[in-house]
């Protein structure tokens, strides 16, 4: 890489650790300041119920920040969504990210998410022998969405009282962020009590579609409801004017392929049919921007349609 | 694209969305078939006078008991259905053998010490109490824990909710 790139590729990266760390305090680590002080705005205005819904639960992603059981809820049972919601209004973030990536893409995904990038920057700790690359193999989006259609079927009230129930919890990668977060100030409690389903959910979110994949983003462009409703979103914003894409500027590209071997979401292949060109995949970009500051050419850039 | 090709990539394109759909399936089923002998979320209303019962059963399970043989858990979600009140827990007829963990799972107030929320639980809201049951020596007993995991009124000391909580030695013949 030149020096002048490697510079600008060195500030990006540092950047988007930056912005995981600060994702991670937001998400895992402790809200209780805003909460708190929700909570007695809530109990000021006399809405003493909603007040003391937010006073008996801690903040975390695990909980009452959840980013997968409001959609199944807001599916399934809207009317306790809405009435949820109201006592707790962190349960429509998730519906507040989709939102904002119709406009601008999951950023949310590439830049705050602490546990998609927590294991993509951890992967880029392991050794390059040690990780098998899926890059220009493999188009994620069919296996995302059909993902998605199976976890939110799994969750419908049809299947009550047969085997089949909603694996919001038992498959979630965001308790084991914020278990490992907690291990490393000394609380090993989340690690007491193992269930199969969340040794599975471990191995596959930080080994097999972790740490060992090439970009660490396996199981976010695979197994997360929360991302492939939000690039669902993006796919669907990305056609106006107004809103805000990854793009590439075919006169620069001299399909070096740079990009496409680092993309950690597989968002980026060359097609190599009757005119090359360089394709991404709106179903699976998460507007980490990797490509725009590694490009030699500057031939990508974000931003919204000329 | 010739046709064999156009086919090849449709195969492609429903293998890959029929796997992906299959997956949480799979994993939902083997969830339900190993969570009663591993780990459990549950949800009551107080104050009500029946609730479904807990059953574990020890010695059985999935993947996970290879690692941790002993040890089951359940996070017991409570709404308050009547007026705020403030409440305290307590497990009846534990066993020497079973030693318990308690957790307030991410609500405030709980104190692990007294197993009580310090502050008044309001209509409409939700508390979580997690459990971690430690099983020493089973000693070939098929029932190794038979008891009740009450919520009572702090103030007056009324039973709100008595949930049956049974701990079944699965390889003692306890079913």
């Amino acid at each position: 890489m030149k020096k002048e790139r490697k510079a600008v590729w060195t500030k990006h990266l540092a950047g988007r650790v930056g912005f995981l760390l600060l994702g991670t305090v937001m998400f895992v680590g402790s809200y209780g300041l805003v909460m708190t002080g929700l909570t007695r705005l809530l109990l000021a205005l006399g809405t003493e119920r909603f007040g003391s819904e937010m006073v008996n639960s801690v903040p975390t992603i695990h909980r009452s920040m959840c980013l997968t059981m409001p959609i199944t809820w807001a599916i399934y049972a809207p009317v306790r969504f809405v009435a949820s919601t109201v006592g707790n209004p962190l349960y429509a973030l998730v519906f507040v990210l989709i939102a904002a990536s119709f406009f601008v893409g999951p950023l949310f995904c590439g830049w705050l998410c602490p546990a998609g990038g927590l294991i993509e920057h951890l992967s880029r700790l392991v050794p390059a022998r040690l990780k098998y690359g899926l890059q220009g193999k493999i188009d994620p989006a069919p296996l995302r969405y059909g993902f998605l259609a199976g976890w939110i079927l799994v969750a419908a009230p049809i299947w009550r009282g047969t085997q089949i129930t909603s694996i919001c919890c038992s498959n979630c990668n965001f308790t084991w962020t914020e278990n490992i977060w907690n291990a490393a100030f000394g609380d090993f409690y989340g690690f007491i009590g193992l269930s199969s389903a969340g040794l599975i959910t471990f191995a596959l979110w930080f080994l097999v579609l972790g740490i060992f994949i090439k970009g660490g983003r396996g199981w976010c462009i695979f197994l997360c409801p929360a991302g492939a409703l939000m690039n669902i979103s993006h796919f669907l914003g990305k056609h106006l004017s107004f809103t805000r894409k990854l793009k590439v500027k075919k006169e620069k590209c001299t399909f070096c392929g740079i990009c496409v071997k680092e993309c950690p979401t597989l968002a980026l292949k060359i097609n190599e049919k009757s005119e090359k060109t360089l394709n991404i995949n709106y179903h699976v970009c998460n507007i980490c921007l990797d490509c725009v500051k590694l490009c030699p050419m500057e031939a990508l850039e974000y931003s919204k349609i000329c | 694209m010739t046709a064999i090709k156009k086919n090849k990539a449709a195969m492609v394109l429903v293998v890959s969305v029929l796997a992906g759909f299959l997956l949480p399936i799979g994993l939902s089923a083997y969830h339900s078939a190993a969570s009663p002998a591993e780990s459990m979320h549950l949800f009551y209303s107080f104050p009500s006078e029946k609730a479904r019962p807990i059953v574990f059963y020890y010695g059985a399970g999935g993947i996970a008991k290879i690692i941790d043989p002993n040890t089951l858990e359940v996070t017991i979600g409570l709404t308050n259905t009547d007026k705020p009140r403030m409440i305290g827990f307590r497990l009846e007829d534990l066993p020497q053998n079973v030693h318990v963990h308690w957790s307030g799972f991410y609500t405030k107030g709980f104190s692990e010490e007294k197993k009580i929320i310090d502050r008044a639980v309001g209509r409409g809201s939700s508390v979580s109490v997690h459990l971690t049951f430690f099983i020493g020596e089973a000693d070939g007993k098929s029932v190794i824990y038979s008891g009740f995991f009450e919520v009572y009124d702090l103030n007056t000391g009324d039973t709100l909710l008595k949930i049956p909580v049974n701990i079944l030695n699965v390889k003692a013949g306890g079913s």
